[in-house]
């Protein structure tokens, strides 16, 4: 009989052929993993994996229930060993990752292979958590998309049909459920993207542990000569900003504020401890300049490490979670992990009115008494020739143009006075150089002023979309207070080097230097162009999926479907899903139809339908000769083929053997003769 | 771990199930009828999670509590996928049994206590594979069907016997969970087909004076068959269904010819298996031991049955035997088995 007892659904015994394809797509939703696992678990679950393939197969013996608790105590043991902290993320995948290979012990059951196919896609979303570029997603529904494949295969009967087991046969047993599963992941993908963009997010539930392995990058909030020098050959981005409004800055204006550093200890300049919240008259006067003219842009900046945030000069956040400071640095409550999206507002003109009271004048001009003597000789020297402190600042700017040149090495400074070292000996600097030179100049003569670090510039992306700003771009200008205007930036690099600011650093260090082979590589054409294309499609990735945020998925859905009601949405995901079904169901009731697998009743229905063109149709119980001999009757003409036709099928069907392929052939033939 | 055992499921569960299972069952009895054959449509098939289901269902959860606690958009699109990918094999799991055509064979009658084997025929008019189909009367153990060809497959399904008549076949339950095990369609269909069901043949003993009838008779005939001067009114052509102790095998040795010996009435005594004759008040042992007797005497010679509302006139051969047992299965007037035993 053609039937195999016995098959209940979950207490049936595994056979080992089924195993092969779950190690399978246990390891491939594994490896990504590999590098934030202890490095002795992927050997423990293997080893456990071949001896559970050995019991199957009856080549090993079931292991006694002691030695099986004191694998699960020693590897748990060894997991708080190497694992520094288990409340963490590292911990969690790890604590997954050893239950699934534990778990592996007690596979017996279809129920527990199928825990163990859970288990799996568990962990192939895990590397989720470590990694969001579009290849360790497209990996990670790969890896989905096989462990479900076992599940197809271990419930349809497939399996049960095969004897051997080569590697072909492997394939070819999974092949039927491959082809199902990939019919049922095409058409569930379309319905997911409609609910990924139509589904509501909230926010975190509770607090988790986070992947705290992110290195601080970029800018930091102290500056030291040769500190932004480190990071001109670093050509990884920064941040990239795409802009909304119509008008975009000129490449002279992107100065990309960061921090500003007022405390200066003689070589390290750093932020000042007790700077307040932006004054509501502060803000005020900035959203007045906005309601001017304005930049309205958003910044996707990478995972820096750090708090603070960068925006065009002086910027107004959207966002109210963010931090605003007096001295227009913006904030945020976290230090920034992965990748932070947020919009920003600049104005184009905007003229700061602050007022300095004594105590604060006084901090903006300190300066640790005894360094540099011959700068604040000079710096003295040069005041009293100007007439005001815009005169002054003009008088500076064209002393360093005359005698300054600009490099991207330069050399060794000394340690005491190294003011004084650069403006009369050296006279060579990178931008954090003149910078702190200038500022130190300015303080000396009584004026209040700060460093400002950030970026300045960008690179368009190949579609324009939007600008690509690198940590080769680091730059550290400054500011000077004047009763009249408030603060006024200077940068002074501009005046030593003007190309640095208005061809962006790359093009320009290129000028400098083309030695270096990395470099050229960096900047020839083609390879510059496929590098901004796929960050371009990176960028988008990023700003589409990833940072897809309520805001966002807001104004999606408004532009898509007009409003966002709960009707249209619910109107939307049925119209998805109807449009991914459709093929399907069509198809199951177009299969119907084509049932007849006989050649005879094939080549029968045939005929049938071509009299029925002549009207005749076939009398209850009438037998085909019969039929034919009516039909011979009202057209004469083919009597002669209606009689062949009969011969042929009688000796068919009366014949009792199997039908032969030539005489349905001919029998066919014969048919489409008939007009 | 979460995940049970049925075998330490508590009693509760079971009980619960068992409930289920009946109300189930009187809910659909209302809608079907039993027919001969059955096509499932969307009358009579449903679809449910399985348990395996809901599980996929919370794992789906945590994929989405990890999601939105981290704020992973990636994470959050495998869940929506995975929960995509179950609603999708809703319709998976229900065309895999759409369109499905059941149908009973007839059944072969067989003796109480023994299987019963009910032969389904299943016809696919559809150009995929029907997958992951099994089959059992409802409640019993699944069998797994295997396609003989892409049309077509016959299933026999076994049935215990507990009692003699005519057996209702129950209902047959045909269940799948392809493809991904995350859906359990079924559907119950009643069948209407009954299995003839003979009394279990027991060794039984006959009132003293009518069983020394019965083996002087009985002495006679051997003895008589024994003799080589055996008397033969005339021999008959053997016809193929006559019993086959009748064959004249010495006549066939001579001449080549299968005759039938025909015995003369007055020493071949035909005998009669009356219901009364049987010394217990237990009616259906009476059959039981009817039903012995009927069997060994078809090997011999012809007999005749009479039960308390029929009764078949002598003769034998496989007709016969099949008439006697099916009357014997079917004897089921109880007024008269009660007056029938009171007589005797």
């Amino acid at each position: 009989m053609l039937c195999v007892q016995g098959v209940g659904m979950a207490n049936q015994v595994l056979e080992s052929k089924q195993l092969y394809l779950l190690a399978l797509g246990l390891i491939v939703a594994l490896v990504p993993l590999l590098s934030e696992l202890p490095i002795w678990i992927l050997p423990f679950a293997v080893g456990i994996y071949i001896w559970r393939l050995k019991a199957i197969k009856r080549q090993a013996g079931p292991l006694s229930k002691w030695i099986k608790i004191l694998a699960v105590v020693s590897s748990l043991l060894l997991l708080l060993l190497s694992v520094s902290r288990l409340f963490s993320l590292q911990g969690f995948v790890s604590l997954l990752v050893l239950t699934a290979a534990l778990k592996l012990l007690e596979l017996v059951t279809k129920r527990d292979y199928l825990l163990l196919v859970f288990l799996g896609c568990l962990i192939a979303a895990c590397q989720l958590l470590f990694s969001n570029t579009l290849l360790s997603f497209s990996y990670a529904l790969f890896s989905l998309l096989l462990l479900h494949v076992t599940l197809v295969a271990s419930f349809s009967n497939v399996l049960v049909n095969t004897q051997s087991l080569s590697v072909r046969s492997f394939f070819d047993v999974h092949k039927t459920a491959f082809l199902k599963m990939s019919i049922i992941f095409i058409q569930a993908l379309p319905i997911a993207i409609a609910l990924f963009i139509v589904m509501p997010r909230i926010g975190s539930l509770w607090a988790v542990p986070v992947n705290s392995g992110v290195a601080k990058t970029g800018v930091s909030d102290t500056l030291r000569a040769g500190d932004i020098a480190k990071l001109n050959q670093d050509y990884s981005v920064a941040m990239r900003v795409t802009f909304d409004s119509q008008t975009v800055p000129t490449m002279s204006q992107m100065y990309w504020r960061g921090l500003s550093l007022s405390h200066f200890d003689g070589s390290t300049w750093s932020r000042d401890k007790n700077l307040s919240l932006q004054t509501p008259k502060l803000r005020k006067q900035l959203q007045n300049a906005v309601s001017v003219k304005s930049f309205n842009y958003q910044i996707m900046l990478e995972a820096s490490g750090r708090s603070w945030l960068y925006g065009l000069n002086t910027a107004l956040a959207n966002n109210v979670s963010l931090k605003q400071w007096q001295d227009y640095t913006i904030t945020r409550q976290q230090s920034l992990e992965q990748r932070f999206q947020y919009g920003l507002t600049s104005p184009v003109y905007y003229v700061d009115q602050s007022v300095l009271n004594a105590q604060r004048f006084q901090y903006y001009t300190a300066l640790p008494s005894t360094q540099n003597p011959k700068a604040r000789a000079f710096a003295r020297q040069i005041r009293n020739q100007s007439a005001s402190t815009q005169d002054f600042v003009a008088k500076l700017s064209s002393h360093f143009r005359q005698a300054f040149s600009y490099t991207l090495v330069p050399g060794k400074s000394a340690t005491e006075d190294a003011i004084d070292d650069f403006l009369f000996n050296g006279k060579l600097g990178y931008c954090e150089h003149f910078a702190s030179a200038g500022a130190f100049l300015l303080r000396a003569a009584g004026v209040p002023a700060r460093i400002v670090t950030g970026y300045q510039g960008g690179k368009w992306s190949a579609d324009n979309e939007y600008l690509l700003v690198t940590q080769s771009q680091a730059h550290a200008w400054l500011e000077y207070w004047d009763t009249q205007s408030g603060w006024i930036r200077w940068d002074p690099t501009i005046y030593v080097s003007p190309q640095r600011i208005t061809q962006g650093v790359n093009d320009f260090s290129q000028q400098l230097s083309n030695t270096n082979l990395f470099r050229q590589l960096n900047n020839s054409s083609w390879l510059n162009q496929w590098r901004l294309s796929l960050d371009s499609f990176n960028y988008q990735w990023h700003r589409w999926v990833i940072d897809y945020s309520a805001q966002r998925q807001f104004s999606l859905v408004k532009a898509l479907l007009g409003e966002v009601s709960t009707v249209r949405i619910g109107m939307f995901m049925l119209l998805v899903f109807c449009l991914a079904m459709l093929p399907f169901v069509i198809s199951f009731y177009r299969g119907k139809n084509k049932t007849i697998s006989d050649p005879l009743l094939q080549a029968l229905q045939l005929l049938d339908n071509k009299l029925k063109k002549h009207d005749l149709h076939r009398a209850h119980r009438e037998t085909l000769s019969e039929f034919l001999a009516r039909a011979a009757v009202k057209h004469p003409k083919y009597a002669r083929a209606y009689g062949e036709i009969a011969t042929v099928v009688e000796a068919q069907i009366y014949a009792k053997a199997s039908v032969t392929i030539p005489e349905v052939h001919q029998l066919k033939v014969l048919i489409k003769q008939l007009k | 771990m979460f995940y049970t055992d049925e075998y330490n499921q508590n009693a509760t569960a079971m009980l619960l199930r068992k409930w289920l299972r009946i109300k189930f069952t009187a809910f659909i009895s209302g809608k079907s009828l039993p027919r001969k054959q059955h096509q499932l449509t969307r009358k009579n098939l449903y679809i449910f999670p399985s348990r395996l289901g809901f599980f996929y269902l919370f794992f789906t959860l945590l994929l989405w509590l990890l999601g939105t606690n981290y704020q992973n958009n990636l994470l959050l699109a495998l869940c929506y996928l995975q929960l995509c990918m179950m609603l999708v094999s809703i319709f998976h799991c229900y065309f895999n049994m759409l369109a499905l055509k059941v149908q009973v064979l007839k059944s072969e009658p067989v003796f109480c206590e023994e299987l019963a084997m009910i032969s389904l025929n299943l016809v696919n008019t559809n150009k995929h594979y029907r997958q992951g189909l099994t089959v059992a009367f409802s409640g019993e153990e699944l069998t797994q069907v295997q396609w003989a060809s892409k049309q077509h497959t016959s299933i026999t399904l076994a049935l215990k016997t507990n009692k003699r008549g005519l057996l209702q076949v129950p209902r047959v339950e045909l269940r799948s969970y392809y493809p991904l095990g995350l859906l359990r369609c079924w559907t119950l269909l009643s069948l209407d087909e009954q299995v003839v069901v003979y009394p279990k043949a027991v060794q039984g003993i006959k009132h003293s004076i009518i069983s020394n009838e019965g083996a002087a008779a009985l002495s006679d005939r051997t003895h008589d068959r024994q003799s080589d001067d055996m008397e033969l009114a005339d021999l008959h052509r053997y016809v193929q269904g006559d019993s086959v102790n009748l064959i004249a095998w010495k006549q066939y040795a001579r001449r080549g010819v299968l005759y039938k010996k025909h015995y003369q009435s007055h020493l071949q005594p035909c005998i009669d298996l009356k219901y009364s004759d049987y010394p217990t008040a237990n009616n259906e042992q009476k059959l039981q031991y009817l039903c012995f007797d009927a069997l060994q005497l078809e090997q011999t010679q012809e007999y005749s049955l009479q039960l308390p509302n029929i009764y078949l006139a002598p003769a034998s051969g496989p007709a016969h035997l099949q008439a006697v047992l099916t009357a014997l299965a079917n004897c089921e007037d109880r007024d008269a088995l009660r007056a029938g035993s009171g007589h005797g």
